[in-house]
């Protein structure tokens, strides 16, 4: 195993899809899934990932709120975090960004523009 | 307002129905009546007066008639006495001479008699007068018959009964007469007072009464004017207030024309308030619904890429897998089909946006050939399958426009495509560019295809729009010209149609030109880059950390690299994401684009060479901005180099070989080196 990435999204489709194509074209990543900003923060204090994915519409909070979060915990605070957003628009991108996110991909996301991500943070 | 307000009570002070019953009355009846009060005052003392010398004049008649009597008296008795007093003399000499006086009383008698009759007349006392009438004609009997006794030579002691009989009657006339002249000098004694006390009153009354007309017109005129004076002030202050929508100052009710001015402004107080009430609640509703249709915008655009996601994703991990040949051309398919949803999904968005002015555009100096030269090669797959030639102008027009180079070409792509899909088979489509004179900058799109007539060349570029173009086979969004002419209006510039029907149609896209592309001066230009020698190796395993969120771009310099297996290139597409990279991966250079999303190029430079871990990794800016300015900017905050995009290889390559050499970079400038 190269290393591991912790996906939090509530969209059971989209984390099959990541699941799908990690196992498929990085068999090396094991990927964690967690369907909302509490159990993505209290997961990543606990298996603490190569790198986060996070969806920017959870149920109950925003990708804002849990980069804040993720943080303010020395755990977490080093983990490089990709926003997956379904909001395109640069406000929204550059505020996260400014938040401390390492990048921001649109929703629906290319996935090979995906794998270069990853990539990027396990070789 | 205060004070002014408290010396209005003072001026309208008095019981409250006075005031009252005041300010109700009409402007002109005040005027009236502050004019009728000096005048009443003026006319009663000049009346009063009038009357006095009346009274003053009867006195004084009185009087002189009182004095006529006494004087006419007093002269009878006169003459009397003269007369008596002569007979005596006669009588006692016999002197002739004597007589004198008795003959002028006997000639003045009738006339002396005649005035006492008329003074007694007028003074209405003839009774008594008859009587000293009745004695004097007794006396002047007695007198003549003493002097015929004396003629008559009779003796002295004849004489005698006759001198004392005329002396009584003369006593009786000197008592008759005192009689008579008693009531009438008492009267004229009387008047002479009343007289000079009437004159004096009258001086008074004059002078009190001019003084009190004056004072009390003075002060009328001055309270009236001040009071009316005071009162237009407010309205005008008032209506002032109106004008500029602050609450209007209270006003004392009344029924004058003042009054009702003061009222009108109230009424149109109240109007405006509620106008500007109905204003505001029509603004809050429009924002309200404004903000409604945002937030329905981004959760739609939420919701339908959540399902995108899916769609294109496993379709994507589909493609990956070893289908068969007719199931790839499936997988094709719906990846096609699913991409022209997103497009059409991105296009409603993007117009939703700029309608409710969330649209955010990174406007930068543009070179307009090389974004129309990636456009056509876009769309080359589309014009080779439809037989149709796309002309470009001429390479080496040098026009720059200030644009989102991004949103340009997005533009430019769909007119290309609309002039590709609704050409004829076989026609043509030109793309010229031009800038007349020092005016804006002119692309335009020329296509052979029906042409439009030219009542439908506005409705083209209303949404849905598609002039029936649903009963063909052209595939089309509807939203596309929309939104090229908002994008077109949004980046300060136009985009209009104009078309011959059965010869084609032009569309033009103006756009501001930018007015700050110089070349830059020659100390200022970048570092210089050795040109490598043909055949010489070009540095041994480069690594190249390249900070750039444009996918073109990186797209450009990973084709680019991928020629050199020597260097090995990483990109980021954040400038967080740059710095994080280049601290860990410390790379031999790093390539940095300008304009990007949440940290722009110029910090991320300075956050690199505050960094000792970075500070010492040799920095090449790549951006569309080629104003001297910037460029110094960043080569005095430390940038090696300053490359201009789009991107000219060559450059790029020797900018590779002098890094990878480990080059000192030589003084002199490198021509060209930050040509576009």
């Amino acid at each position: 195993m190269t290393g591991t990435v912790l996906y939090i999204d509530d969209v059971q489709d989209n984390v099959l899809l990541v699941q799908r194509l990690l196992r498929q074209a990085r068999p090396d990543i094991e990927l964690h899934a967690a369907s909302t900003g509490a159990d993505g923060v209290t997961a990543a204090a606990g298996t603490r990932p190569d790198l986060i994915l996070l969806d920017n519409r959870l149920p109950g909070t925003s990708g804002a709120q849990v980069l804040r979060q993720l943080a303010a915990s020395p755990a977490t605070a080093a983990i490089p975090v990709v926003i997956l957003s379904g909001d395109s628009s640069p406000a929204t991108a550059r505020g996260l960004l400014a938040a401390g996110a390492v990048d921001f991909l649109a929703k629906p996301f290319d996935i090979h523009q995906l794998l270069a991500v990853i990539g990027r943070y396990l070789p | 307002m205060r004070t002014r307000e408290t010396g209005s009570q003072q001026q309208l002070a008095g019981p409250g129905w006075l005031r009252r019953w005041w300010l109700d009355r009409p402007v002109r009846v005040k005027g009236m009546i502050v004019v009728a009060i000096p005048l009443t005052a003026l006319v009663a003392v000049t009346s009063a007066s009038l009357a006095l010398q009346h009274n003053e004049r009867l006195v004084r008649r009185t009087a002189l008639t009182a004095l006529a009597l006494n004087t006419s008296a007093q002269l009878v008795l006169a003459d009397a006495v003269n007369a008596e007093s002569g007979m005596r003399g006669y009588a006692a000499t016999g002197d002739p001479l004597f007589l004198q006086p008795y003959n002028l009383t006997l000639a003045n008698i009738a006339d002396s008699r005649a005035a006492l009759r008329a003074a007694a007349i007028a003074e209405g006392d003839s009774r008594a007068e008859r009587t000293v009438a009745a004695t004097m004609t007794r006396e002047m009997s007695e007198l003549a018959a003493l002097k015929s006794a004396i003629s008559a030579g009779g003796s002295v002691s004849s004489l005698v009964p006759l001198l004392e009989e005329g002396k009584a009657t003369m006593d009786r006339l000197r008592g008759q007469v005192a009689g008579l002249v008693q009531g009438p000098a008492a009267v004229s004694a009387a008047g002479h007072v009343n007289i000079t006390r009437m004159e004096s009153a009258i001086d008074v009354l004059s002078i009190a009464g001019l003084a009190v007309g004056l004072l009390a017109g003075m002060t009328g005129v001055v309270l009236f004017a001040s009071g009316i004076s005071y009162r237009v002030t407010r309205a005008a202050a008032n209506a002032n207030r109106l004008g500029q929508g602050q609450p209007l100052v209270p006003v004392p009710a009344a029924r004058d024309e003042l009054g009702q001015l003061a009222r009108s402004l109230v009424h149109t107080k109240q109007l405006l308030d509620s106008r500007a009430a109905e204003l505001v609640g029509a603004r809050d509703e429009a924002v309200r619904a404004s903000q409604a249709k945002n937030t329905f915008l981004s959760s739609t655009s939420h919701e339908l890429r959540t399902p995108m996601n899916a769609i294109l994703g496993f379709t994507q991990l589909l493609q990956m897998s070893n289908l068969s040949g007719e199931d790839q051309d499936s997988v094709t398919r719906i990846l096609a089909a699913g991409r022209h949803l997103l497009e059409l999904i991105n296009e409603l968005i993007d117009i939703a946006r700029i309608e409710s002015g969330g649209f955010s555009l990174s406007v930068e100096p543009v070179a307009v050939q090389p974004v129309i030269e990636e456009s056509c090669q876009l769309i080359a797959p589309l014009a080779a399958g439809r037989s149709i030639a796309v002309s470009q102008p001429l390479p080496q027009s040098g026009l720059t426009v200030s644009a989102d180079r991004q949103r340009l070409r997005q533009i430019l792509v769909n007119l290309l495509s609309n002039a590709i899909k609704y050409n004829r088979l076989g026609g043509t489509v030109a793309v010229t560019c031009q800038a007349p004179g020092l005016g804006p900058a002119e692309v335009a799109v020329t296509d052979t295809g029906p042409g439009i007539a030219a009542e439908d060349l506005e409705r083209i570029f209303e949404p849905f729009e598609r002039l029936g173009a649903d009963q063909t086979a052209v595939e089309g969004t509807g939203i596309g010209l929309p939104l090229a002419r908002a994008l077109a209006e949004a980046m300060h510039g136009h985009l209009t149609a104009a078309s011959v029907p059965g010869e084609g149609t032009t569309f033009t896209i103006t756009l501001p030109r930018a007015q700050d592309i110089v070349q830059a001066p020659a100390d200022d230009k970048l570092v210089p880059l050795r040109p490598a020698a043909p055949g010489e190796p070009a540095g041994t395993s480069l690594r190249v950390l390249q900070i750039e969120d444009n996918p073109a771009n990186i797209e450009v310099v990973s084709r680019y690299v991928k020629t050199r297996p020597s260097i090995r290139l990483q990109s980021v597409t954040s400038g967080m994401a740059g710095l994080e990279a280049a601290a860990r991966e410390a790379p031999d250079l790093i390539l940095l684009d300008m304009h990007m999303p949440g940290m722009q190029g110029d910090e991320v430079l300075s956050r690199l060479k505050g960094n000792p871990a970075t500070a010492g990794i040799p920095v090449a800016v790549l951006s569309a901005e080629a104003a001297p300015a910037v460029i110094h900017r960043m080569r005095a905050s430390g940038a090696l180099a300053y490359l201009t995009k789009p991107l000219e290889l060559t450059e790029l390559g020797r900018l590779l070989d002098t890094v990878a050499a480990g080059h000192d970079p030589p003084a002199e400038p490198a021509p060209g080196a930050e040509q576009p």
